[in-house]
């Protein structure tokens, strides 16, 4: 769904051994890929991390991990519309779907959002919902699929979402995607690290923030 | 930045165009371009429309879009309505804009919107004096004596959709024209067999959306970004008055508002328009737009969408309204499937799982071939 909106050329990549388990998005999930796989420095919000094996145009695989009650899917700052839908711990599996729908339709300002087979999945052992859709962006002149395995655990969302064009990239990439995912473990973070979280976001300047502001100018 | 390449190509070519207009313009001298500027103008536009042919967004069905043009030729002649191109692209805020290569581009917001065939052919006529009068190549020389009007085409941001709409607010028209384009058009609408107080009607409309829109917070902006019609074209009091009075003048016994054949031919598109309104998640405006449609009678498809966008809103008693919504909804029409689904999960969500999971089973049991039949059997039994 990020496709075009991150800027590939300022990122930087690191890359995913196959056969290697590895923990993604901050360490809330544990996988391993059947190829590799290169990550990207830029995460496509707090929670989470985006992975393509041939750039991001192309496949797209991205890990949401531990979204907690009433925050967005992506990062607001990707819209400058309205407030973008809030998750809820008490949100059903439809639920979760519709969220999904709304956060891209607003982000891609694209109406050519269309949601397919909505269906009960897992993610790694717990219950989830499985989604297929295929959309357009408004800058682009192709048609991209996506496929998503949504779950909440203890009361936080974990999403693992797969697009890439409906044309060759798609069905070239889902096969392993699907596999990935029936392997993935899921780490539900301690009630502390999510404590953590909230502190860093509030700290205020340190005096070496200051300083390196003060050189800037 | 493809994009802007091609738009660089694009201004290239017009400024080394000595050709006469391409087989796409229109071939009446009356429409034609008239000098080299303008042919280069028509070039760049020819251009646009042959990407635009390509669009996702394009909603190429042919009865939609016979429908559309048939409304314009009534509401202008067919003489005359021969020189536009409609393309009708699916993009939920309320826009038309013609090119002067008789390109007219109709956004899907529009059609959500409009109410009779009257209003529609308000619109449409509107922009087609535009067109006619000639008021973008008269606008387009003002700012081509401005600044360089090749770098002002090729610099425009975003993809080919939001240029051509930035183009749109870029040579917004001056009072003078805006009032020449409302009077034809309500001429020709009288003329033609539309009641002609559809003018003042669909364009009051329009203002008082915007005025509910502005209230929202933050949403008077995203508008604007959206590059609608209002950043375009001034809807003040003294438009409806001056639209009003002309209006009471023209009317006579043999026009039509054409209500129920709009209705008609809109049925199969509307769940879709609405669905694109309510998941832009603008609470406000849907509300006011929803309220604007139903006039007071509250048909099953306004109920059904009314619970929609406040069971998608969800803050506290969100749910309690949206399921009343969807129960009149089903008193209403009961084969309205999708009623059944939202009344199922509001239910669920609120407490009330035995009922909630019953409403689910009945949405089931209507659409046994719906793409969530596998999660919605789940919620049904297990959740």
């Amino acid at each position: 769904m990020l496709a075009s909106l991150a800027a590939p050329a300022l990122a930087d990549w690191v890359v995913m051994e196959s056969g290697a388990e590895v923990k993604v998005a901050k360490g809330t999930m544990t996988v391993k890929p059947g190829a590799e796989w290169n990550r990207s420095s830029q995460r496509p919000s707090r929670r989470s991390e985006a992975w393509t094996r041939d750039g991001i145009n192309l496949n797209e695989l991205t890990f949401f991990g531990a979204i907690n009650e009433g925050e967005s899917i992506l990062r607001q700052g990707y819209t400058t519309n309205e407030k973008l839908p809030r998750f809820k711990s008490d949100m059903l599996p439809t639920d979760i779907t519709e969220m999904f729908e709304a956060t891209n339709r607003m982000v891609l300002q694209s109406p050519v959002f269309k949601m397919g087979k909505v269906e009960p999945a897992k993610l790694g052992k717990h219950d989830g919902v499985r989604f297929s859709y295929n959309y357009s962006a408004q800058a682009e002149d192709i048609e991209r699929r996506g496929e998503a395995v949504a779950a909440i655990v203890e009361g936080k969302l974990y999403i693992v979402n797969f697009v890439a064009p409906s044309l060759h990239y798609f069905d070239a990439g889902i096969g392993e995607v699907r596999t990935m995912v029936e392997g993935i473990t899921i780490n539900p973070p301690k009630a502390k690290a999510v404590d953590d979280g909230k502190k860093k976001k509030k700290r205020k300047p340190s005096s070496f923030d200051v300083m390196i502001e003060a050189a800037k100018k | 930045m493809r994009t802007l390449l091609r738009s660089l190509a694009a201004g290239v070519a017009l400024l080394t165009c000595v050709a006469g207009a391409s087989a796409m313009s229109s071939g009446k001298p009356e429409y034609g371009p008239r000098d080299e500027t303008e042919r280069g103008l028509w070039q760049q536009m020819d251009e646009y429309e042959r990407e635009l042919k390509n669009s996702e967004f394009l909603m190429n069905d042919p009865a939609l879009n016979s429908y559309v043009k048939g409304v314009l030729c009534k509401a202008v002649g067919a003489e005359r309505c021969g020189a536009t191109r409609i393309y009708i692209v699916r993009t939920p805020y309320y826009n038309a804009m013609m090119a002067p290569n008789g390109m007219m581009i109709v956004w899907s917001g529009l059609l959500l919107r409009t109410r009779n065939e009257a209003e529609l052919a308000t619109v449409l006529g509107h922009e087609f004096a535009h067109f006619e009068k000639r008021h973008s190549i008269q606008m387009y020389n003002n700012v081509k004596s401005k600044t360089d009007a090749m770098t002002w085409l090729s610099v425009l941001p975003g993809g080919f959709l939001a240029q051509m709409s930035l183009m749109g607010s870029v040579m917004s028209f001056n009072r003078d024209m805006e009032r020449q384009a409302d009077l034809v058009a309500l001429d020709d609408l009288a003329r033609n067999g539309y009641d002609p107080i559809a003018a003042s009607e669909i364009w009051e409309q329009l203002r008082a959306e915007m005025d509910s829109t502005s209230e929202g917070r933050r949403m008077r902006k995203a508008m604007d970004n959206a590059g609608d019609f209002f950043s375009s074209h001034p809807n003040s009091k003294e438009r409806m008055e001056y639209l009003r009075a002309a209006a009471i003048g023209k009317r006579s016994s043999g026009q039509t508002m054409g209500t129920e054949s709009y209705r008609r031919a809109m049925a199969p598109w509307w769940p879709q328009l609405i669905n694109d309104q309510i998941k832009l998640n603008q609470f406000g405006a849907t509300e006011f737009l929803l309220a604007s449609m139903a006039r007071g009678a509250w048909t099953a498809d306004l109920l059904y969408a009314r619970g929609e966008l406040y069971r998608a809103r969800g803050k506290e008693g969100d749910f309690a309204s949206a399921i009343g919504f969807y129960k009149q909804a089903i008193a209403q029409d009961a084969l309205l499937a999708e009623s059944y689904r939202g009344l199922g999960v509001s239910l669920i969500r609120s407490g009330s799982k035995d009922e909630g999971k019953k409403a689910l089973k009945q949405y089931l049991e209507k659409r046994p071939d719906a793409d969530d039949h596998g999660i919605v059997s789940m919620m049904a039994t297990t959740s």
